[in-house]
């Protein structure tokens, strides 16, 4: 009885599975058919491996240049992000201050503002500093919208470390400054990585305040420019696969392999907060 | 040592530019979206405030949106009772098996490491009416007649959205379930196990009342996140076919940044956070009137 129900159990698990993972694989295999292989038969693999339609959408279709794109938003928002993170975590939890708790209430409370809610006032305070259809336009909004849970996080990991190491080295006559570069950060060093990785993810898949403040093609990041492919190469599907799948990829390959830190930050703010 | 760490200088040098950043970019803007709901200010700037004539005309004359409000709250209930009981379930049964916990955790999460714009995409190939997956399933099975192009027809393309839309978020909350079972001391559960309660009774009397605070959270969660719903409607549909999938987030988008009404577009917004503060009150009493009861 106990072996049925067993086995039971993972054929569910199993089946749930195929719903979650074989879209992706379906995309994937899909990316190298023609678009007449993939009308005829959509469950099929494909006759033979060519990179053509990658080649195609690379090119033709930019991708590459919103791939470059993302790249130079997500990798600047994100320093922008842990700089101004580690220190205020560094305040709130090192340094003692009146404000501290007040603070870190600011923060908490943004964790809950509604990103519609700040679209519009930010799209006209960005369009009169002249900075609508820059990457710089981007790189902003991302810097802050990554602060609370980031701070969250590295707050939480350093006040659960004893600070006699810290101590000790205030004795031997270290200023703050060298504190937090050379002992402080090291020693949050594995709460940096959740933030780095979760922080990095949720940017490069970030798309509603690329739809407002980007319009130019040569600045899109990849999920704007995915959908404006969407738009104008309507009819060549398989490229679009392709196009799906050079977005996806780089996700999967760092969820591949940090998926520990990318679940932990995604989920702190709930089951802690 | 306490005078190090009381010196302004230094608090000023680590929390101020933070601060600051963090002040200007997200809760300075919470607090000017609420002031321009009471203005009229389209593209040519700035036109005078106008009271409330904002809210007055989205629930008299703009049927899309109060449309737009009805879908939205669908969306809200659909989501609630797809998201949260499979996720349940998908925990209960995770924490039930001794191999592989790992690997279906993981699988089942990895929709949400995707772009919504990719995941969008994903959904349209998936329900699309001549090689989309879900049609020929139907013709290999003979059900031609139930074959349908799912996001072009006014009947079918709210409810694909939310099927899209779940199947991202489903591993996250299971997540969320599986922390909150696993912390149940397993010495409890064995000693129920000993004193022959079946399992589904050890889940109805025990697991369940156990995880019910986590519960509480994660209905919340869901449910203000359904109700903001934006981007994997603007993707797979962008609202239509005629508005049929329109929701508030979407119409307030088009208003805003295609129309230019930016008075008017906020006046939504304002209405829409009100509504997650509203859903997030009446989900706590609901659940407190429940603790209440069980007592």
């Amino acid at each position: 009885m106990r072996k049925v129900s067993n086995v039971f159990k993972y054929v569910v698990l199993t089946g749930v599975t195929l719903i979650f993972i074989f879209p992706l694989i379906w995309v994937f295999y899909n990316s190298f058919k023609t678009n007449s292989e993939l009308f005829e038969n959509p469950w099929a693999l494909p006759g033979s491996i060519n990179f053509e339609n990658y080649i195609y959408a690379w090119k033709q279709a930019n991708i590459g240049q919103y791939f470059m794109n993302s790249i130079i938003v997500c990798v600047s928002a994100l320093f922008l992000c842990l700089l101004l993170s580690t220190t205020a975590a560094f305040a709130l939890t090192r340094l003692k201050w009146k404000l501290s708790n007040t603070a870190m209430m600011v923060f908490l409370v943004g964790m809950m503002i509604p990103i519609h809610s700040t679209l519009i006032p930010l799209f006209l305070m960005f369009s009169k500093a002249g900075i609508i259809n820059s990457h710089l336009s981007l790189i902003i909004p991302y810097t802050t919208s990554g602060m609370p849970i980031a701070i969250f996080i590295m707050t939480g990991f350093l006040k659960s470390f004893p600070t006699e190491i810290e101590e000790s080295a205030i004795i031997d006559g270290a200023s703050m400054r060298t504190l937090f570069l050379r002992i402080t950060i090291p020693i949050a060093k594995p709460s940096i990585a959740t933030v780095a990785i979760y922080t990095f993810v949720s940017m490069w898949n970030e798309l509603n305040y690329a739809l407002v403040f980007l319009n130019d093609q040569s600045k899109m990041t990849l999920p704007i420019g995915l959908n404006s492919f969407k738009g104008q190469y309507s009819t060549n599907y398989v490229a679009m696969f392709a196009a799906v799948a050079i977005t996806v990829l780089p996700s999967i390959i760092i969820f591949s392999i940090f998926n520990k830190q990318v679940i932990e930050g995604m989920t702190s703010g709930a089951v802690k907060g | 040592m306490e005078k190090l760490r009381k010196d302004k200088g230094t608090i000023c040098l680590f929390i101020l530019p933070a601060l600051f950043c963090y002040l200007m970019i997200a809760t300075f803007p919470l607090l000017c979206s609420a002031v321009l709901s009471f203005a009229d200010w389209d593209v040519a700037g700035l036109n005078g405030f106008i009271g409330f004539k904002n809210y007055i005309q989205l629930f008299t004359t703009d049927k899309i949106f109060q449309d737009a409000v009805i879908h939205t709250l669908i969306a809200t209930v659909l989501c609630l009772l797809i998201q949260v009981p499979c996720s349940i379930l998908l925990a209960y049964l995770l924490t039930k098996i001794r191999r592989g916990r790992n690997f279906f955790k993981v699988a089942f999460f990895v929709p949400n490491m995707i772009s919504t714009a990719a995941i969008g995409i994903l959904w349209i190939f998936i329900l699309h009416p001549e090689f989309g997956l879900i049609n020929s399933i139907l013709r290999f099975v003979g059900l031609d007649s139930f074959t349908h192009v799912w996001l072009g027809e006014s009947g079918t393309a709210l409810v694909c959205v939310i099927i899209a839309a779940s199947w991202q978020y489903i591993g996250y909350h299971m997540i969320i379930y599986l922390c909150a079972m696993q912390n149940i001391s397993s010495s409890v559960l064995e000693s129920a196990e000993i004193d022959g309660a079946t399992s589904w009774q050890a889940f109805c009397k025990i697991t369940f009342p156990l995880i019910v605070p986590i519960l509480k959270i994660d209905t919340v969660l869901v449910a203000t996140g359904s109700l903001r719903i934006f981007d994997i409607v603007f993707v797979m549909t962008g609202g239509g076919p005629n508005h049929a999938s329109e929701v508030i987030a979407s119409h307030m988008y088009t208003r805003s940044f295609k129309g230019m009404q930016f008075g008017y577009g906020s006046a939504m917004s304002v209405v829409l956070m009100i509504m997650c503060v509203l859903v997030t009150v009446i989900l706590n009493g609901v659940f407190k009137r429940s603790e209440e009861n069980i007592e």
